[in-house]
């Protein structure tokens, strides 16, 4: 049940059709267009201009430039739109309003991208590097410190001291439970990778039994292959028994009717 | 290899690929298509609410629904079609071609397409009617087959039968080898031209390959000018033969005393199962199956009369739209095959159609020339019964030196039938005589055939009405056991294929195919497995049509060659 698609061919010519329309549109408008679009180049020129100046603006870090830069952007376009009459003028446009906007577009994001560095660069250096810095060292330092606390205590006697002593034991505290959470967290982890290495074994060990059954497939198929061809020699054999037997009998007939013609007739 | 089930396959795809409400546009040619394989209760299950054809320009505006048009790419359809398209009524349009577009006219239609409402231009190769499982017609007016002289085409004609018989093949996914019958010129163009569409339209013709191609036969009516004339004996041919199936309808309206919703009754082998089986019975085992249809709606409507408890009332509600489809069924076969025993009465068919059979198959001179003579000679014989007879006569024992045509024109004068009728006679030997025909029908030409025929004497025939075997038959026996001749059927690119069995044959006779050389197939089908053939026709021809056909060629173009 066959059948041909020719929908596409269909829309093709429509297409086809559709822009032979448009080009036999007659362009009378071409005088009037010819001054607008020398001041929409300018415009676009000076736009251009600003656009460059906000580059380096950049540097320091002004955002008012680029809003104001939108607006403008938003004008020209509608300038644009109120002008825009034949195809290839409106294409160009087109064309030249969104390269500004990529432009503009690409400066916002370098100064986005400037800004968010800064910020990550802000972030680092107020967070006190947790996790870069080895945790033992630091109990160490601690203890070291409560010790000396702990000699200078009769020669100090002052109430700050003991309560700075209190501030670092509630610390050590703190640091102890962290380092537990995570030596739990490890410990889980470390079980699961167990219980994964166990299951590729079983996996392992189900594939190796699956090999046994598929040689035996094949050892199969080998045979299959071998009485398949004692089959079509059997065949063989049995046909040119026939076809022998065949010429044989005709052979018999022609000499019996041969005989039987000669005695008849003499 | 099942052209109901293809063009079925089609319609069907139409209709579920466009969701929603919708409507369906027909043309004159496409309707008898889609009705011969489908039902309106069938589309509208489908959602398919509205069947209109295109040219019925007073439709009303309903742009909620989808529009599929099914249309045959004629150029009046596309007139219509533009025409449609300019004002559109419906919201969507979906355009379906029976066969392939031509270039121009898709652009024209893009051109026209103000309105954008065209969504899809697909070629659905459904171009012909499918009347049985493995019988399709091209529908095609028998008074337009020939062109200048009786061995060429009408223009027109062979177009749309090349398009028609490659749609054919493309409904079937089939990419066949061609072989024709030699003496044939017109089977021959065919043939070549349809190769010609083949090489052509190559892509379209890239089919997964078979081990043995399909092998499509292209035949010549003239060949067996004998199977249309005889009077046939089996249900779907009889019917065709004494009243008349049109697109798979029989026009009751002449039969007397015939209720008014038989009027006009619909025969189809594929929505109707006591027809299917029973299409191929001939009239005597057909009384019978007919007798235990009724009997089966006897206890049916015995079974519905007992209404005692709630269930028996829920169980009669349940069967009644059954009980009323079987009802409607009954009353219709019961109808057709009492017209077709009043008919065999009253033209003494039985009689005539001993001496047909006779006549086409055993050589028998002297007898048959009597009975011929005393049948002519019995007043309530029908005229066209004679000059069948007369015919089937001239045609047997046009070579015998002493036969008696001329004598049994003077006869046919004497008893009154007029002149035209008796000018078919020469012109019928004028276009399918012994000169025009190519093999051997009456097996009587050679030494070896008439040993044959004489053996089949012998064993003795079953059935006396119906031992007539088309022609058809015996060269399908050989192509089947792949020793018919090349010389006699060439192939079309000359090139010699292995000698191998095919399992895949698509027969055309040019000038129409015969119920009875459909039946002959359907029996081929069931009984050889492995093996799948479909017949088709320009028409499918009864005696009537086909006498038709002669008296036309008799007018035509018999002076013309004379002169």
């Amino acid at each position: 049940m066959n059948f041909k698609d020719r929908t596409s061919e269909f829309y093709n010519l429509v297409e086809r059709i559709k822009k032979r329309g448009k080009v036999s549109v007659p362009t009378t408008k071409k005088q009037p267009m010819a001054t607008s679009r020398s001041e929409f180049a300018r415009m676009a020129a000076q736009l251009g201009r600003s656009l460059a100046s906000t580059s380096q603006k950049l540097e320091q870090l002004t955002t008012q430039d680029i809003t104001k830069l939108n607006n403008q952007l938003k004008i020209l376009q509608s300038v644009s739109k109120s002008k825009s009459s034949s195809k290839q003028a409106a294409d160009h446009t087109n064309s030249v309003i969104v390269s500004l906007q990529a432009k503009l577009a690409d400066t916002s994001l370098g100064f986005k991208d400037v800004l968010e560095s800064e910020v990550d660069i802000k972030q680092q250096q107020s967070y006190p590097v947790p996790s870069n810095s080895p945790q033992p060292r630091r109990r160490v330092t601690a203890n070291q410190q409560s010790t000396q606390d702990t000699y200078e205590s009769p020669q100090s006697l002052g109430i700050p001291m003991i309560s700075q002593q209190q501030q670092q034991q509630v610390m050590i505290e703190q640091q102890d439970q962290r380092i537990e959470t995570r030596s739990n967290a490890m410990e889980t982890v470390e079980s699961t990778i167990a219980e994964l290495g166990s299951i590729f074994q079983q996996l392992a060990t189900m594939v190796a039994e699956q090999r046994e059954t598929i040689q035996r497939i094949d050892q199969n198929t080998d045979d299959i292959e071998m009485n398949v061809l004692g089959a079509q020699n059997q065949l063989m054999k049995y046909y040119s028994n026939i076809s022998s037997n065949r010429s044989f009998i005709i052979k018999v007939f022609v000499t019996i009717i041969l005989l039987f013609l000669l005695f008849s007739l003499f | 290899m099942n052209v109901i089930k293809a063009i079925q396959h089609y319609a069907d795809k139409m209709i579920n690929d466009v969701p929603g409400m919708k409507a369906l546009l027909l043309d004159t040619e496409t309707t008898p298509i889609i009705s011969l394989v489908t039902t309106q209760s069938s589309l509208l299950t489908k959602e398919c609410y509205l069947i209109d054809r295109i040219d019925n320009r007073n439709r009303d505006k309903m742009k909620h629904l989808k529009c599929i048009c099914f249309l045959r790419p004629t150029r009046e359809s596309l007139q219509y079609l533009i025409a449609e398209l300019k004002e559109p009524a419906y919201g969507d349009y979906y355009l379906y071609f029976s066969n392939s577009v031509r270039k121009s006219d898709i652009e024209q239609l893009a051109e026209v397409d103000e309105n954008e409402v065209i969504r899809e231009v697909q070629e659905y190769y459904g171009d012909y009617l499918a009347i049985n499982p493995d019988l399709f017609s091209l529908g095609q007016d028998p008074h337009h087959l020939f062109g200048n002289s009786v061995n060429s085409w009408d223009p027109d004609t062979f177009e749309q039968t090349v398009r028609g018989l490659s749609a054919v093949l493309l409904s079937l996914k089939k990419k066949p080898v061609i072989r024709y019958e030699r003496a044939s010129a017109m089977a021959k163009k065919l043939a070549l031209e349809v190769q010609n569409t083949i090489t052509s339209e190559g892509q379209l013709f890239d089919f997964r390959r078979t081990d043995t191609p399909p092998i499509l036969l292209v035949l010549d009516r003239r060949n067996d000018p004998v199977t249309p004339l005889l009077t046939q004996w089996t249900y779907q041919a009889m019917v065709h033969e004494l009243i008349g199936i049109h697109h798979g309808r029989v026009d009751m309206t002449n039969v007397p005393e015939v209720k008014n919703e038989l009027k006009e009754i619909v025969l189809s082998p594929d929505q109707d199962p006591f027809f299917k089986k029973s299409m191929y019975l001939n009239l005597g085992d057909l009384g019978a199956t007919i007798k235990h249809y009724v009997d089966e709606y006897q206890t049916k409507t015995k079974s519905n009369m007992n209404i005692e408890s709630i269930a028996d009332m829920k169980r009669f509600v349940e069967e009644y739209p059954e009980f009323r489809k079987l009802s409607g069924n009954v009353s219709k076969h019961v109808a057709l095959v009492s017209e077709l025993s009043r008919r065999v009465a009253q033209d003494h068919l039985l009689e005539i159609s001993e001496l047909e059979q006779g006549l086409a198959c055993n050589e028998n001179h002297n007898s048959d020339l009597k009975n011929i003579q005393r049948l002519i000679e019995t007043p309530q014989i029908n005229e066209d019964a004679k000059i069948r007879l007369v015919l089937l006569y001239a045609l047997r024992y046009e070579r015998m030196a002493n036969n008696a045509v001329k004598s049994l024109i003077d006869l046919l004068d004497r008893v009154g039938v007029s002149e035209r009728k008796s000018a078919l006679v020469p012109a019928l030997l004028f276009y399918a005589g012994y000169q025009q025909r190519q093999d051997d029908l009456f097996s009587n030409q050679s030494f070896l055939s008439r040993g044959k025929s004489a053996l089949k004497g012998l064993k003795g025939v079953e059935n006396v009405y119906t031992q007539h075997t088309p022609l058809l038959a015996d060269t399908l026996d050989l192509l089947i056991k792949a020793r018919l001749k090349d010389t006699d059927y060439p192939f079309v690119d000359g090139s010699q294929y292995v000698r191998e069995r095919p399992q895949d044959v698509i027969v055309f006779i040019s000038g129409g195919a015969t119920f009875e050389e459909a039946r002959y197939i359907a029996q081929l089908n069931s009984s050889t497995p492995g093996i799948r053939v479909v017949l088709g026709g320009n028409c499918i021809h009864n005696s009537k049509s086909f006498l038709q056909q002669v008296q036309q060629v008799g007018e035509g173009y018999m002076n013309l060659s004379n002169r």
